[in-house]
C-alpha cells in the first residue's frame, strides 16, 4: 500500500513535470515573455490618446488610468515598435483626463507611440534602458501580455 | 607504542601510565595541542591521544606530576580530560566509583568527528556525569554517571539540546548485544526518516526554486504568467522580475530555515566550543547566499537574486549525507552480521526437563541440549555425545569440526548431524561471540596512526577555507574587474565575488578527508572478523602491512604442540622392545612432562598395561627414575645417563641421527645397564608449509624461534620451509623477546605469532603481535591481532587485509585531497557554481565511503578447503 502511495506521488509528480514543461513550451511559443514589463489587470489601467493634429511639439492624451505613481512616455515609431524617446511626463497614481506631454524634439515620424510607464525605482527619476530590460525599474505596463501604449499618428 | 616512547624518553624512570577521556576535540589540531600543552610538562614521559577513542594515554613520572595534574593541563588548553584508570581498566572500566553508574546511549544525528565532540563537551558539562564517551562509528555515547546527581533522562535532554537524537540502549556486549543494537537500529532509521523527509521538502522547493529562476523558458514565462495571476486576483502593478525574486524567496526560505536549520545547530554548537567543522561552512556559505538575496530583493532591487543556491546547495548536502549515512552502514555489515549470529533461545535441562528458555536466561553450569541443525547458544564443554559443529561462521573454517566429550563448543556456531549436551561455561557478555563483537567494534571506533595524517589536514582546514573564501572574495571584488574582466558573467563585481566566494567556502569541506581512514578501518577490521582474524585496533591493522619479519614460536605454533612417540628401540638383546618400553612408559606415567605424556599416551594406544611405580624421582634438568617390578629404571638425557655412569656412546650415532630428524631421544637404563632409546617428535601443522612460502613470496623473511636445541630446531624448520640461518634455536622463553628486538635493532619490522600464553614477552615486544588459536579465549590481552583458530594461513591474511586497507586509505586520501585541491582553484576562478560545488562535495564523501567499501570484496589468497 505504501509502495503505491510513493510510486502514485511519483506519478502525479512527473506527470506535473511533464505538463508544466509542454505548458511553458506553449506558452513562450505564443508571447514574449522576454520583454514584458509590469503587469497589471486591464480594469487597472487606462490609455487613450487620439491621433494629433497639432503643432507637433506635445501629444494630448485624453485618458489615462495609472494603477501607481508612472511616466507617460512619447517615442518616434520605428517600424512599430518604439523608437528615440521625445518625451516623458510623471503622473500620478489614478485617472487623469486631457494630459499634454512636451516634446523635446519634432517628431519626424509619421507616427508615435505612446506608452505607460511604471515609477517604481528612484521617485521622479526615469529609469528605463531599453538593452537592461530586466534590471530597469520603470518598465512598460503589461496587460495580459500586451504593452500599455497606443500608436498615434502626428500630423505633419 | 607507549611502551617505545617510555624507554627512548627516559630509560630509568620507573614511569606510570594514566588513561583519560578527552572530550572537546574536534581534529587533529585540538589532537596536537594537547600532546604538544602535556610534551611541555615536566614529568610527562610521553602523551598519545586517540581521536576516534577520544582516549589519552599518559606516560609520567609519578615523582613529578599525578593524574589532576595531567587533567589540569589539559583543561588549561580549552578540553576535558576524565581520568579512565591504568591502561587495561580502560578496556574494562564497568566497575565504576560508588554512587556512579554507566549507560550506554545510542546518538543519531552526527556527521563528523566535531559532532562527537560536542557531545561529549555537552554531557561533561552535566553536574553529576563523570565521564562521557562517543563513539562516532558505532554512533553511541557512554556515559558515567552519579545518579543521585542526574537522571538519565537529563543526560538525553542534554544530548537533545546539543541537535542531536539519543535513545538508551541496553548494554550492548548482552547476548550479542542484539536487543541494544534493535534500539539503536530503530533510532538511526527514524533519524534517517528525518532526514529523507527533510531531503523532499528541501528538494520540491529547491527544484522549483532553481527552475523557476534559472532555467529557460520556465524563468521567463513562469514569472510573468504568476505575476499576471496576480494582479488580476488581487490588483496592483506586478513586475515579473520582482515576482521571480519573490518566488525564489518563498520556495528557498523553508528550505534555509526547516532543513538547512540543523547546520545553524551544529555552527552554533560548534561557535560555542570555538570550533569550525562541516556546518560552519554550509550555514555560512547558504547563509551568505540567502541573506545577500533577501537584501537583493527588498533594497537593493537592481541585483540579481541567488535563493537557488542557498536551497540548492542545502539540498545536496542532505542527499549527500544521506548517501553517505547509507554507504557508511554499510561498513558496518560485519559487525551486523556478527550480532545476527547470535542464537535467540536455548534448550536447557533444568529439574530433569528440558525447557526452550531465551538465550539471555541461560546460566553459566546450566546442561544445553543442542539437536542436529541447532545453533550452539552459548559457549560450554560437551559432556553427553558428539558431532560436527560448522564454526565457519566465527573462524573462517570451512570444514565442520567434529566434537566429543570435553571439547569446547563455541555459541553461535551451528550443529550439523549428532546432538549433544554441553555444560555452558560462558554466557551473555562473556560469550566468544560478544567478545568478538565487542573487541571488532573497540576496533573499529579505534584510531590508525595514518588518520593523524588527515586530522592533521583537516585541522587547519575549517579557519584556512574561510581565511580563503575572504581573500578569494576580496580578489574578485577589488582586482575582478581589472583581472578578468570577462568572466563577471554579467554580474556586478560585488555579486560575483559573493558567488565565488561561497563556491570556495562550500567545495573546500574536508569531509572526504575525514572519512578516509575510518570507514577503511571499519571494513578493514570488519571483514577480519569474518575470516576469523581480530584486529584490536587500527594501529594493529596498520602496523602490520609495514611487517617485513615474521618469527613464528615453534611448539605449538608451527608444529601441532603435542609430541609423539615416533621410534623406539631396545639397546641390545638384554630386554626385549616391548619390555624395554613397558617399563620405561610405567615411570613415565607418574611424570608431569610433556614427553612423557606422549609415551604414556602410545602406551595406552597401543594397549601396553603399565605396572606400578616406587620410588620415583625427577631430576630436574636431566629425566626421572623409580622402581618397576622391583627394577631401578632411570630415562632422561644424556646428561641423566653420564651421571648414572652409563655409556651408550655405541649407539651415539642412531641417536644424533634421530636428532637430525628433530626428534627428541629419551634414553633408558634398567639396573645400571643401558635399555633403549625413545623417540619423541612434535609434528608440522598440516599449513605451515604453504603459509610460510606465501610469506616469503610476499616478501616477508620467516624466523622460527624455539627452545630447542639447534638440530632439532632445523629439522623442523626445513619441514616448513625456513632457511637454517632464519632458525633462532636454544633460545630460553625469557630471552625470546632479545631476539625479536635484536631483529627490529636491523630495521626490520617484527610481527611475533605465538600462542599469546607463553610468549606474551615477545609478541608485546614485536611491532605487532599474533596470538593464534584463540579458540573462546578472544578477549586475550596479548597481541594486536588475534587469530581465531590454529591456521598459519590466517597470519597471511592478516598481512593481506593490512596491506590492502592500508592501500585502499591512500587511495582514499589520493581522491579526497586531489578533490579538495582541483575543486578550490576551480572555484576560486569562478568556474563553479556554489550549488554545484555543494552537490561535488557530497559526491566526493560517497565517493571515499564506496572506495572503502570495495575492500568487502577482499579475499584471502589462501583459499581454505572446501
Amino acid at each position: 500500500m505504501r509502495r503505491f502511495a510513493i510510486y502514485g506521488a511519483a506519478a502525479l509528480v512527473i506527470a506535473l513535470a511533464v505538463w508544466l514543461t509542454l505548458w511553458t513550451l506553449s506558452q513562450a511559443r505564443a508571447n514574449d515573455f522576454m520583454m514584458v514589463g509590469v503587469v497589471v489587470a486591464g480594469e487597472n489601467v487606462a490609455l487613450e490618446v487620439e491621433d494629433q493634429a497639432g503643432s507637433g511639439d506635445s501629444i494630448a492624451v485624453s485618458r489615462v488610468l495609472a494603477p501607481d505613481d508612472s511616466w507617460l512616455v512619447v517615442h518616434l515609431d520605428d517600424d512599430g515598435m518604439p523608437g528615440k524617446r521625445v518625451g516623458l511626463l510623471r503622473v500620478e497614481e489614478g485617472e487623469h483626463e486631457g494630459v499634454i506631454v512636451n516634446l523635446d524634439e519634432p517628431v519626424t515620424t509619421p507616427n508615435v507611440i505612446v506608452a505607460l510607464h511604471a515609477d517604481r525605482g528612484q521617485r521622479g527619476t526615469f529609469e528605463f534602458d531599453m538593452d537592461a530590460f530586466m534590471r530597469s525599474p520603470d518598465k512598460p505596463y503589461f496587460v495580459d501580455f500586451e504593452e500599455v501604449a497606443a500608436a498615434v499618428a502626428v500630423a505633419q | 607504542m607507549e611502551n617505545t616512547m617510555v624507554r627512548e624518553h627516559s630509560p630509568d624512570v620507573s614511569a606510570s601510565e594514566a588513561v583519560f577521556g578527552v572530550t572537546g576535540m574536534t581534529c587533529a589540531s585540538c589532537v596536537a595541542v594537547i600532546e604538544k600543552t602535556l610534551a611541555r610538562m615536566p614529568g610527562v614521559l610521553s602523551a598519545n591521544v586517540n581521536l576516534a577513542s577520544e582516549r589519552l594515554t599518559v606516560s609520567y613520572d609519578p615523582a613529578q606530576i599525578d593524574e589532576p595534574g595531567i587533567a589540569a593541563a589539559v583543561k588549561a588548553a580549552g578540553y576535558v580530560a576524565t581520568p579512565l584508570g591504568g591502561p587495561s581498566s580502560a578496556q574494562t572500566h564497568g566497575a565504576t566509583g560508588t554512587g556512579s553508574a554507566r549507560i550506554t546511549l545510542g546518538i543519531t544525528g552526527m556527521t563528523c568527528s566535531s559532532c562527537q565532540a560536542v557531545i561529549e563537551r555537552t554531557l561533561a558539562k552535566v553536574p553529576g556525569v563523570s565521564e562521557a564517551v562517543v563513539n562516532l562509528a558505532a554512533e553511541t555515547a557512554t556515559v558515567t554517571f552519579d545518579p543521585g546527581v542526574v537522571s538519565v533522562d537529563e543526560l538525553i535532554g542534554g544530548v537533545i539540546d546539543a541537535g542531536y537524537g539519543a535513545v538508551v540502549l541496553p548494554d550492548a556486549e548482552e547476548a550479542g548485544g542484539e536487543s541494544g543494537r534493535d534500539v539503536q537500529r530503530e533510532a538511526q532509521e527514524r533519524h534517517t526518516r528525518h532526514q529523507r523527509n527533510l531531503l523532499i521538502l528541501s528538494a520540491s522547493l529547491a527544484i522549483p526554486a532553481f527552475v523557476f529562476t534559472m532555467v529557460p523558458p520556465f524563468m521567463d514565462v513562469i514569472p510573468v504568467v504568476f505575476a499576471t495571476w496576480l494582479a488580476n486576483t488581487f490588483g496592483g502593478a506586478w513586475d515579473p522580475h520582482m515576482v521571480m525574486k519573490y518566488i525564489g524567496l518563498v520556495l528557498a526560505t523553508p528550505v534555509q530555515f526547516i532543513a538547512g536549520a540543523q547546520f545553524y545547530r551544529g555552527f552554533w554548537h560548534a561557535i560555542k566550543q570555538r570550533m569550525g567543522n562541516m556546518d560552519t561552512l554550509i550555514a555560512l556559505g547558504t547563509s551568505a547566499a540567502y541573506f545577500y538575496s533577501l537584501a537583493a530583493t527588498f533594497w537593493l532591487v537592481e541585483e540579481p537574486v541567488f535563493y537557488e543556491v542557498a536551497a540548492m546547495l542545502i539540498t545536496f548536502v542532505i542527499f549527500g549525507k544521506l548517501l553517505e549515512a547509507r554507504a557508511k552502514g554499510r561498513t558496518g555489515d560485519a559487525i551486523k552480521k556478527l550480532m545476527g549470529l547470535a542464537a535467540k533461545t536455548a534448550r536447557v535441562v533444568r529439574g530433569g526437563v528440558e525447557t526452550d528458555i531465551p538465550v539471555e536466561q541461560v546460566a553459566a553450569g546450566d546442561v544445553v541440549v543442542v539437536r542436529p541443525g541447532d545453533k550452539v547458544p552459548v559457549d560450554g564443554v560437551i559432556v553427553e555425545g558428539s558431532s560436527s559443529v560448522d564454526e565457519s561462521m566465527l573462524t573462517g573454517e570451512s570444514i565442520p569440526v567434529e566434537k566429543h566429550e570435553g571439547d569446547t563448543v563455541i555459541g553461535a556456531t551451528i550443529n550439523k548431524l549428532g546432538s549433544f549436551k554441553f555444560r555452558a561455561t560462558k554466557v551473555g557478555k562473556d560469550t566468544a561471540l560478544a567478545q568478538i563483537i565487542k573487541l571488532v567494534e573497540e576496533a573499529q571506533g579505534s584510531k590508525a596512526p595514518i588518520q593523524r595524517f588527515a586530522d592533521y589536514i583537516s585541522s587547519y582546514f575549517v579557519p584556512a577555507v574561510v581565511l580563503l573564501a575572504i581573500v578569494t572574495f576580496a580578489v574578485w571584488l577589488f582586482l575582478g574587474p581589472t583581472l578578468f574582466p570577462d568572466a563577471l558573467d554579467g554580474f556586478t563585481p560585488f555579486v560575483k565575488a559573493l558567488l565565488v566566494g561561497t563556491a570556495v567556502l562550500v567545495i573546500a569541506c574536508p569531509c572526504a578527508l575525514g572519512l578516509a581512514t575510518p570507514t577503511a578501518i571499519m571494513v578493514g577490521t570488519g571483514k577480519g572478523a569474518e575470516n576469523g582474524v581480530l584486529i584490536k585496533s587500527g594501529e594493529a591493522l596498520e602496523t602490520t602491512h609495514k611487517t617485513n619479519a615474521i618469527v613464528f614460536d615453534k611448539t605449538g605454533t608451527l608444529t601441532h604442540g603435542k609430541p609423539v612417540v615416533t621410534e623406539y628401540e631396545p639397546f641390545g638383546d638384554a630386554l626385549g622392545r616391548e619390555e624395554f618400553f613397558r617399563l620405561a612408559a610405567a615411570l613415565e606415567r607418574s611424570s608431569e612432562h610433556p614427553l612423557a605424556e606422549a609415551i604414556v599416551n602410545h602406551a595406552k594406544e597401543t594397549g601396553v598395561e603399565l605396572p606400578g611405580v616406587s620410588g620415583f624421582a625427577a631430576v630436574p634438568g636431566h629425566g626421572v627414575e623409580g622402581l618397576v617390578d622391583g627394577r631401578s629404571v632411570v630415562l632422561g638425557n644424556r646428561k641423566l645417563m653420564g651421571r648414572e655412569g652409563i655409556d651408550i656412546s655405541p649407539w651415539a650415532a642412531r641417536i644424533e641421527q634421530l636428532e637430525g630428524e628433530g626428534k627428541t631421544v629419551m634414553l633408558t637404563a634398567v639396573d645400571g645397564a643401558p635399555a633403549g632409546l625413545i623417540a619423541v617428535a612434535d609434528t608440522l601443522k598440516e599449513n605451515s608449509r604453504e603459509a610460510v612460502e606465501r610469506l616469503r613470496e610476499m616478501g616477508v623473511e620467516v624466523y622460527m624461534i624455539t627452545g630447542d636445541n639447534r638440530l632439532t630446531a632445523e629439522a623442523i624448520a626445513a619441514q616448513a620451509g625456513i632457511p637454517a640461518d632464519h632458525v633462532l634455536a636454544e633460545v630460553l622463553p625469557e630471552h625470546k623477546a632479545a631476539e625479536v628486538a635484536k631483529l627490529q635493532g636491523r630495521g626490520l619490522s617484527v610481527a611475533m605469532v605465538g600462542d599469546g600464553i607463553n610468549d606474551t614477552p615477545a609478541l608485546a615486544q614485536a611491532d605487532i603481535g599474533i596470538a593464534m588459536g584463540a579458540g573462546t579465549d578472544v578477549a586475550m590481552e596479548t597481541g594486536g591481532i588475534v587469530l581465531m583458530k590454529d591456521d598459519l594461513r590466517d597470519v597471511v591474511t592478516a598481512i593481506e587485509l593490512s596491506r590492502a586497507t592500508i592501500r585502499r586509505i591512500r587511495w582514499n586520501f589520493v581522491w579526497a585531497l586531489g578533490y579538495n585541491s582541483l575543486g578550490i582553484p576551480i572555484a576560486a576562478l569562478g568556474f563553479l557554481r556554489p550549488e554545484l560545488a555543494g552537490g561535488a562535495m557530497a559526491l566526493s564523501s560517497v565517493s571515499v565511503v564506496t572506495s572503502s567499501l570495495l575492500l568487502r570484496r577482499f579475499k584471502p589468497s589462501l583459499r581454505k578447503a572446501a
